[in-house]
């Protein structure tokens, strides 16, 4: 049988897409607001791999993620989404949206990210959220599956995920010996 | 050392999000613009403002 165990708090990880790169900043102060300081951000990199969201964004768009250094638990995911949508909500222009926030965590053995959108391989975490398993590490990398939005798959994202993973796991060491 | 390069290309200074520079010693990202030295710690960089340290002129 197997207990239940209080998991591991994970790395807040949130990306965050726009065409006009100069809301950034002010979108990235109410989140460090809330979630207190990044300790790395990923330069632009470009969200070309669908026309899906031109219509309400235009184009092109450009998407950026930081990883926050406070810890979270895994739990938290449905009301931090709740949030970023607020976020989103607030830079909404003529009812089309100028940004798409993504927030997720890491843990050693995932990547997740929230979404309000149900689908097959996604998980109910309450409050109209669900976790999607975006990436998972394995053989020493972060490997996509096959619903991984290719964004995620770019390379330069990848190797930002990995080295947030090296950070978080140093982050760990230092949160178990305060224990 | 190529991985420190590499960190050129996936990470911004989180002051004002422009580029930074590997320094000479190859243990620190610099932000010219904001003269700020990012400390890099076991191939991990600490990019934290508060923990960054002024660049010596």
């Amino acid at each position: 049988m197997s207990s239940p165990r209080e998991p591991k708090p994970s790395k807040l990880l949130i990306g965050a897409f726009m065409k006009d790169k100069s809301l950034f900043q002010d979108i990235f102060s109410r989140l460090v607001d809330q979630f207190g300081p990044a300790d790395m951000i990923s330069p632009w990199l470009p969200f070309d791999y669908t026309s899906y969201y031109e219509p309400e964004m235009g184009a092109p768009l450009y998407r950026r993620a930081a990883a926050f250094k406070q810890l979270i638990a895994q739990e938290r995911l449905p009301e931090i989404k709740l949030f970023t949508n607020s976020v989103e909500s607030g830079f909404t222009e003529s009812k089309k949206r100028r940004v798409n926030i993504d927030p997720g965590y890491m843990t050693p053995e995932r990547f997740v990210l929230a979404t309000g959108k149900n689908f097959t391989h996604r998980i109910y975490i309450g409050r109209g959220v669900y976790a999607d398993l975006t990436l998972v590490y394995q053989r020493g990398a972060f490997e996509g599956l096959p619903w991984t939005y290719p964004d995620y798959l770019n390379e330069r994202m990848l190797k930002f995920l990995y080295l947030v993973r090296n950070k978080y796991r140093i982050d760990m060491k230092g949160h178990a010996s305060a224990q | 050392m190529a991985f420190k390069k590499e960190l050129l290309d996936i990470l911004v200074c989180p002051k004002c999000k422009g580029p930074i520079y590997l320094n000479e010693a190859e243990d620190g990202l610099i932000c010219n613009k904001c003269k700020l030295i990012y400390e890099i710690k076991d191939d991990i960089p600490i990019m934290l403002i508060d923990e960054a340290k002024p660049v010596s002129e």
